[in-house]
């Protein structure tokens, strides 16, 4: 008995030392220090993108602030997305069916990278669009 | 003895969990041919987005240039071609060639793939026209990348 209870103690100390390291705890989301303005005619059926840089893991916010149709503000709803650039396009992963408006219609957080806004005419609109968009991010 | 006999059971088990090395290998790493083929006016550019997989350089390659019309001779006109990252309504270029169509390659960079963030590995490649065309053209351009 006294011969093992050594040995037991040793392999038991080398079983600790070589075990999975711990989860490291989940990172607190940066906040959107940053923002880009992405402003332009959204033509009838049509929809345009815009690339943006996540320089750290954090919270990004789409605020579609207006649209005006035929120089009048219109609250026509229109998607706007978040996504990743691929192809001649906006691959995108969340997205939401919104009027312009003054508080952040889309949000989410996201690991460093290049991803990217993009706004859809689904009405479709009566004539082509002039919208203004602020992307904030870290 | 007893010592001993501990100490010879716990360097087996040390042995037992320890990672096996094993040696490096210089494989290349495999790489995937994208086409990006589309209609240019005059004065226009246009871009593709790819993600890459690992780390190598990118090719991309005008292969082809023809008037947007059926049965017309190909084109030989110096284009504006890069390798960059989306940017904007645009991509933003850091390698750049002007270049007509050809058979090899006309710009090459360095890609880096970062294994945490898919969204940290996008590239895109860029044709422009730069004062050439005369008219609408359909473009072919080949992307070569990890």
């Amino acid at each position: 008995m006294r011969s093992i209870v050594p040995a037991l103690i040793v392999s038991a100390l080398v079983a600790v030392g070589c075990s999975s390291p711990s989860v490291a705890p989940t990172p607190t989301p940066a906040d959107p220090t940053l923002s880009e303005t992405f402003a332009g005619t959204l033509k009838v059926g049509g929809s345009a993108f815009y690339s943006f840089t996540v320089n750290q893991y954090g919270t990004v916010n789409l605020t579609l602030n207006s649209l005006a149709v035929d120089s009048q503000p219109s609250d026509i709803q229109l998607t706007l997305s978040i996504g990743q650039p691929g192809g001649t396009d906006c691959v995108v992963s969340t997205s939401q069916t919104t009027a312009a408006g003054s508080t952040p219609q889309v949000t989410g957080t996201f690991d460093p990278g290049i991803y990217c806004a993009k706004l859809v005419d689904i009405a479709p609109l009566p004539s082509p669009g002039v919208f203004n968009i602020t992307i904030a991010h870290p | 003895m007893r010592t001993l006999l501990a100490l010879v059971a716990a360097a087996a088990l040390n042995a037992s969990c320890q990672n096996t090395p094993t040696a490096p290998t210089n494989t290349a790493p495999s790489r995937a041919s994208q086409y990006f083929s589309g209609v240019l006016n005059p004065g226009e550019s246009a871009f593709y987005s790819f993600t890459v997989a690992a780390t190598a350089d990118t090719d991309v390659t005008l292969i082809s240039l023809l008037p947007d019309q059926a049965a017309s001779p190909a084109l030989a006109i110096p284009m504006s071609l890069g390798i960059g990252t989306p940017a904007g309504t645009d991509c933003r270029t850091t390698s750049t060639a002007t270049s007509p169509p050809g058979l090899s390659p006309q710009v090459t960079a360095p890609t880096t793939a970062t294994i945490s963030s898919s969204a940290a590995s996008i590239y895109c490649a860029r044709i422009a026209d730069i004062g050439g065309l005369t008219g609408p053209v359909a473009f072919i351009v080949k992307i070569v990348h990890p």
